[in-house]
Order: structure tokens, then sequence, then C-alpha cells
């Protein structure tokens, strides 16, 4: 697998005239956790839309694994959507049988090795699992895909505390690290602060502050939670 | 690959195809029996079905590529390591299987219609007429096969024309969609300007399928004094060639070819 490396430069998106992100430049280079962090409507799902090729950029350059992106920069992105993206009428196993078909970096014993983990019934369609199992399963597809770059937005919002560990736990033990860069946005930093390699803080559709997790926790002499606090403030 | 990407959009559609396949049972139904009841005329509704076909696969992949949008899909599927050509591919090829299966069933029901209504016209028909209704069920089966031509091809630019306004209000915002459909239609007529230019029109004129003189005289035949109508129509009659069929399937093939470019450069969630 290549270097993974996200590389942006001057990037705003406006919808109509509103920015929605405005003057975005920093560069990710291999591997590790990145967390976006700031509250709701600071412009963290279009920035990741951004990074995987599913927005064009009014302005500027977004390159990943030095190409310009588009859709077909999916060969090397896994896009994990805060929204149920999957298709619920199919059931888990036909899920999987369908992206080992489609994908060719998909691994099906990945996934099925999660899924038996998860104690989802693979047989039950889609559309009758729970919307905890279905967050489950969006990302043991993601997850199952050893592509350089892993995109997620807000992987743990809209569920309930049990779930959320499960979420995370999954994460970090099937999420290659020492391969991929994993980019993912939330608001509940609290929760992922400990996995945390890289941060970038977003505000108002501006990146206020990126930097490595570690120098920022030395520098500033306490936990990312407060640091965002004092950032966003 | 290609598929599996093709079974999965006929399972998405089957509702769909389910449905306007007992839409269509209930419409031959009541065809049927409004034929039993009030006259047998009504016939001439059921081979009116089998031209509707013509709106199957704009109104199908239509409401396929919204479904995808609405329902939130669209992240997994524009997220497929996958080019365009091969996800458009895969829904038009099961929008198209469903349009085959459905008019073959309109066609043949419309020639169950048919029968019964000739039976019935045989039945009450005035002695002069039996000879004009005999005749109808046998040039309906022998044009059939022109009319299948000509709605497919109507279908298909139909079709292409859906994903093409589709793709473009994805691509523009907001009324993307207006602009797609002034633009079809702005490309509908160069086409037809240019496929009249005397030149292109002889260079596609080559291997005739069908000549319209002939289908004419069969038809202007169920007439009593058809033969003076003929005259005047003549202007109007053009042959089938198989040189306009290729090129209209290769004008096709390039706009779908253009619409997957723009579902890989330019379309955002």
């Amino acid at each position: 697998m290549n270097k993974p490396e996200i590389y942006l430069k001057n990037v705003t998106k406006k919808y109509l005239r509103q920015p929605a992100v405005e003057n975005i430049s920093f560069q990710l280079k291999g591997n590790g956790v990145y967390g976006v962090l700031g509250e709701n409507g600071s412009g963290k799902t279009t920035l990741l839309k951004l990074i995987a090729g599913l927005l064009r950029p009014s302005s500027g350059t977004v390159k990943v694994m030095h190409r310009p992106v588009s859709r077909l920069s999916s060969k090397d992105i896994a896009y994990l959507s805060d929204a149920d993206s999957l298709y619920s009428f199919q059931s888990a196993h036909q899920l999987i049988h369908f992206w080992e078909k489609v994908a060719p970096d998909f691994s099906k014993d990945k996934a099925f090795s999660m899924v038996r983990e998860l104690n989802l019934d693979v047989n039950m369609k889609i559309k009758n699992l729970s919307k905890g199992n279905r967050a489950r399963l969006k990302l043991v597809i993601a997850l199952s895909r050893q592509v350089p770059v892993l995109v997620m937005d807000e992987p743990l919002s809209g569920l309930d505390p049990l779930v959320r560990e499960d979420i995370l736990k999954l994460i970090v033990m099937n999420a290659d690290v020492e391969q991929q860069l994993l980019v993912l946005s939330t608001h509940e930093v609290s929760e992922v602060e400990a996995f945390l390699d890289h941060v970038i803080f977003m505000k108002d559709g501006k990146c206020i502050l990126e930097e490595n997790a570690e120098v920022l926790r030395e520098q500033k002499g306490q936990s990312l939670v407060a640091t965002m606090r004092e950032v966003l403030a | 690959m290609w598929w599996s990407l093709y079974k999965k959009e006929w399972q998405e559609s089957l509702f769909r195809f389910s449905l306007s396949l007992a839409l269509l049972t209930a419409a031959y139904v009541f065809i049927y029996i409004f034929m039993e009841r009030e006259t047998p005329l009504v016939f001439a509704v059921s081979l009116a079905v089998v031209f509707l076909h013509i709106f199957y696969l704009f109104i199908m992949l239509l409401a396929s590529l919204i479904k995808e949008w609405k329902e939130n899909t669209s992240h997994l599927w524009m997220n497929l390591p996958v080019k365009g050509y091969v996800l458009l591919s895969a829904k038009l090829a099961a929008a198209f299987t469903q349009f085959l299966i459905s008019i073959s069933y309109a066609i043949v029901a419309a020639d169950l219609i048919l029968q019964r209504a000739m039976r019935m016209f045989e039945d009450s028909a005035a002695e002069g007429l039996t000879g004009i209704i005999s005749m109808l069920v046998p040039l309906y089966r022998e044009l059939i096969p022109w009319v299948l031509l000509a709605v497919t091809n109507g279908a298909l630019q139909l079709g292409i024309a859906a994903m093409f306004i589709f793709i473009f209000s994805k691509v523009v915002r907001p009324f993307g969609w207006l602009a797609a459909i002034v633009l079809t239609i702005l490309a509908n007529y160069i086409y037809t300007w240019i496929k009249n230019i005397p030149l292109i029109e002889r260079s596609t004129e080559w291997l005739p399928l069908l000549k319209g003189e002939e289908i004419y005289k069969k038809i202007y035949a169920l007439y009593p004094g058809g033969a003076d109508l003929m005259e005047v129509s003549e202007g109007i009659m053009t042959n089938v060639y198989l040189g306009q069929i290729a090129a209209e399937l290769l004008v096709l093939t390039g706009a779908f070819f253009l619409i997957s470019w723009l579902l890989d450069r330019k379309v955002e969630l």
C-alpha cells in the first residue's frame, strides 16, 4: 500500500454565495488517526466530502495520494457517511458479498470476522436491523477496505453510549493505523481523544488550529477537550 | 463486478417493476371488461399502452437515481471504486431488461385483446367490414416488430435524457435540471438538423430494413378508397435503414459516456 497523503491548498467551498469551508490549507502525511474536531455546523462534513472527492471545491486544490480528487479517488479512499447509507433491501451477507465483488481492495474475511464479533445476524435485511447495528455494519464495510485513506464522518453521532463504545473498539481494533491514514470527524472529543495522533480544529468553516495531538497536550498542558473549549470559545 | 451491480439494481427496482406489471395487468383487465360491457373499440387503448412504453426507461431510471439520493445510498454508490460507466450501465441494463419484459407482456396482451375485439366485431359487424377486421390481427403481428424497434429507440433516447437531466442537476445547482432539459431539447434539435443534412442522410441510408411504402399500402388497404389517400401521403413515406439505427446508437453511446464522465468528475453529493 502506498504511503497515504492528503493535501489541501486554499480550499474554499461555497453553497450559492455562502461559504461552508473557507481558505483551508493543510497536509496530512503518513499513517495515523487524524481528528477533525468542531461543533455542529463548523464545516467538518463539507471538509470530509471534499477530501473524499464527493464535493468539488469552489476554489483551491484537494489532492489525495498526489492526485486531484474526484469520485474516482474512491479506489484510494473509503468514505463512511454520517447518514444511513446502506441498501435497506440487502442483508449483511448480501452486502458483504456485493462489496467483495465491486471493490478489489475489500476483505470479505475481515468483514465476516467483524460481523461475527459483533453478533450481527447476517441474514436479516438491513432495514430490520437496529440503528446501532446499521451503524456497526456500515463501519464494518469501511474498515474492510484495504485503502490508504479512511474518511469517517461522525461515526459516533446519534448513537447511545454502549454503541459508541462498540464502534470505537471496532475502529481501534480493525483500522490498520500502521498503514492507513484515518480521518474522523466528531464533536465527541472526550471519547476519541486517546486515539488521536493529530487534530484539526474547525470553527465557522475555518481551520483554526492543526497540530500533533501529543505536541498540543505538552504545549498547552491540558487535555484536548480543554484545548477545544479554549480554542473554539 | 458488473453482474453484482446489475443484481443490486434489479433487487432495488423489483418493487417498482412488480408494481408496473401489476398496473399493466389492471389496465388490460379494465380494457377487457370495458370491451365486453361497452364497445370493442376500446381495444385501441391496448395498442396505446404498448406505445406508452416509450416513457418506461425515463420514469424507471429517474426513479432509481432519485431514490439513490433521497435514501442517502448515494454516499455508498458514489464511493464504489468503479468507473461511472459501469455504475450507470448496470442501472440502464436492469431497467432495459425490465422494459423488454414489460413491453413483451404488453404486446402479447394487446394481441389477445385485439383477437377478442375482432371476434366481437365479426359477430356484430356489417357484411362489408368483416374483410377489414380479419386483416387487423395479421397486420398487427406484421408491424409489431417495427413498433417494438421504434418504441425501444424512443425509450432509450428518453432513458439517456433522464440520466443526463438527473446527473446534470447534481453538477449545477440550483436549477441544473432545468438547464439540462433546455440542453437536451437543444441537442435533439441540433442532432435532427445534422442528420437531415442531405450528405449525412445519404451516408446512413444503407441496408434498408423496412420500406415505408409497403407499410402504408397495407394500412390504406384497410380502407375503401385507400389508394387515393396514399398518393396524398407519399411525401411522408420513409424507409428505415440499419445505417440510421447504427447512427442513433452511436449518438446514444456518446451521450452515455458523456454522462458517465460527468458522474466521475463533476457530480456532487
